[in-house]
């Protein structure tokens, strides 16, 4: 399974690859790739390589969920503290199995 | 149809799954926190969830007592597992024959496992031998094995890709393995030896590792031998930490030129040791000896030292700080600190001392007239008349110092000795006359 991924590219020059749905979870991403998508590679004229690689690190780190940005140890947390219907019902994830498949 | 209801009366709108649509890569990440068998749970959440814990790349288990259906599980899941890479696997098992390791492990190798942990978690029984063909795992980059593994490694072997090696509580078949085990990591990089307790007992350790950075030595061992020791040859190292090390023959550091920061904790009764001197091209330190448990060769100076950290409760450690201070001539921080009110188990064994004096530096050290300008002082015991003097002389010959702060931890009302000699000297110090004009003193209650 492959993910779309972009090049974001820092002030000094430095390149960092990352898979584009992590990258979306910051709007300030977002809103450049929105506005200046050069073929894949993202400029940021503004943003030093360091700064950049430690706002990927924290997109890596993170997940927006319902609007709201949870680490991801908080998540795991949630799973790991709960029975599958106790998640399922938490996340809102339907249950699609018919009854014969779930065995 | 219950949930159903519930979501419509909370939104007014069915809601949206929260968690399936993330990006696969946090999915995994969230995952990878997780022990595996709850991952593999996760597969009945939905149809859309069926194999998402295959391509986690972080496997963990944890073994009950029977090991046979343990290893059934663990083989099964290993052999589904799909991720391209499998980045760490981590087994925790109770007492298991030599056998299960070999073939954990053994699959483990053809998934290209990135970082292998193995916590045996034993206490008595028989230790397991580790297997001989994983010294040729030439793709593992990381190794941790703890407790009761038996390492034997007859000649040199290949481990070139291991950078991280962490050997707790191991048991080495005999001096030679050491030896052929360091040589056979040409890229090891951080090491981390913890000695703990032994069922055979080795004399001498060698560590020869020319790409090494860091080394953490816990030795711990409480057998109170006075033969071996160790003898480190890493001329890349740059972190050092020596703790717990008592009762050997000698304990050698040589060419630690790169070295820049160090740690050495509790070591004492070493009868040739020279880890002080080897010191020297450190820029930050700290201490936790005792001068009377130490050797500290004369002439050693530290050029490069900017911070040094000494810990109070140990006999007579005003005395190192003496020797410190002399030797250290660009020092600009220095820090002092009492552990023993956050260390339980720790004994002050100053406190059986007779009053005595301290020796005092014979010239004003060259640190104190042109470099040090900050001095932190937590827990002061000022019941000890030498610990009231290394106060006053700091302020009053550092000339150069911009801060001294003194933090205070909380003296319970009825230690009525105890808060008078502290209040002495809280009413002392402001008025000691400072060598700095620009010196900020401040006292912070914890």
């Amino acid at each position: 399974m492959s993910e779309k991924k972009i090049v974001l590219k820092s002030s000094d020059g430095k390149t960092i690859d990352v898979a584009k749905a992590v990258a979306l979870q910051s709007q300030t991403i977002t809103h450049m790739v929105e506005d200046s998508c050069v073929g894949n590679e993202i400029p940021f004229e503004n943003v030093t390589g360091q700064v950049l690689a430690k706002v990927i690190e924290y997109c890596k780190k993170h997940v927006v969920v319902d609007g709201e940005t949870l680490t991801c140890k908080t998540v795991a947390h949630v799973i790991h503290t709960r029975t599958i219907d106790e998640i399922r019902t938490f996340f809102n994830v339907e249950n699609d199995y018919t009854p014969r498949k779930k065995q | 149809m219950e949930q159903c209801g519930e979501r419509l009366k909370k939104h007014g709108v069915v809601s949206e799954d929260r968690i399936s649509e993330l990006p696969e890569q946090l999915i995994l990440q969230i995952l990878s926190l997780l022990p595996t068998k709850l991952v593999i749970a996760t597969s009945v959440l939905s149809k859309r969830w069926r194999s998402v814990w295959k391509m986690v790349p972080i496997l963990q288990f944890e073994s009950n007592s029977n090991i046979p259906e343990f290893s059934e599980n663990v083989c099964k899941t290993l052999l589904s597992h799909k991720a391209p890479v499998l980045e760490k696997l981590h087994l925790k098992v109770k007492r298991c024959e030599d056998v299960y390791i070999g073939i954990w492990a053994g699959i483990a190798i053809t998934r290209h496992v990135r970082e292998l942990v193995l916590d045996l978690d034993l206490i008595s029984g028989k230790p397991v031998r580790f297997p001989s063909s994983l010294y040729c795992f030439d793709t593992l980059e990381t190794l941790k094995l703890k407790n009761s593994v038996i390492l034997d490694v007859p000649c040199l072997v290949s481990m070139k890709s291991l950078k991280t090696l962490h050997l707790h509580s191991v048991v080495y078949q005999n001096d030679e393995t050491v030896r052929n085990l360091f040589s056979s990591c040409p890229n090891l990089e951080h090491l981390v030896l913890h000695r703990g307790f032994n069922y055979n007992v080795l004399v001498k350790i060698v560590i020869e590792a020319p790409s090494l950075k860091t080394l953490l030595l816990n030795d711990d061992y409480r057998c109170g031998r006075v033969d071996g020791g160790y003898v480190i040859n890493a001329p890349s190292l740059e972190y050092l930490s020596i703790e717990r090390l008592k009762g050997y023959e000698f304990c050698f550091i040589e060419n630690a030129s790169e070295l820049v920061e160090a740690n050495i904790e509790d070591v004492s009764h070493i009868a040739n040791q020279v880890i002080m001197g080897s010191l020297k091209s450190a820029k930050r330190l700290s201490l936790d000896l005792s001068p009377l448990q130490i050797t500290y060769p004369a002439r050693t100076i530290f050029y490069q030292l900017v911070c040094l950290e000494m810990c109070t409760h140990k006999v007579e450690w005003w005395n190192l700080l003496t020797l410190m201070l002399d030797s250290s001539p660009k020092l600009q921080v220095l820090k002092l600190i009492d552990h023993s009110s956050d260390k339980q188990n720790l004994v002050s064994n100053k406190k059986n001392m007779e009053p005595g004096k301290w020796n005092q530096p014979e010239d004003v050290p060259e640190c104190l007239l042109s470099h040090l300008e900050t001095f932190v002082w937590t827990r002061p015991d000022w019941i000890r008349e030498e610990e009231k003097e290394v106060a006053r002389y700091i302020l009053s010959n550092a000339r150069q110092l911009k801060k001294a702060t003194f933090s205070l931890d909380h003296i319970e009302s009825k230690r009525l000795f105890k808060l008078a000699k502290r209040q002495q000297m809280l009413n002392e110090l402001p008025g000691v006359v400072r060598a700095s004009d620009s010196c900020d003193l401040v006292f912070e209650y914890e």
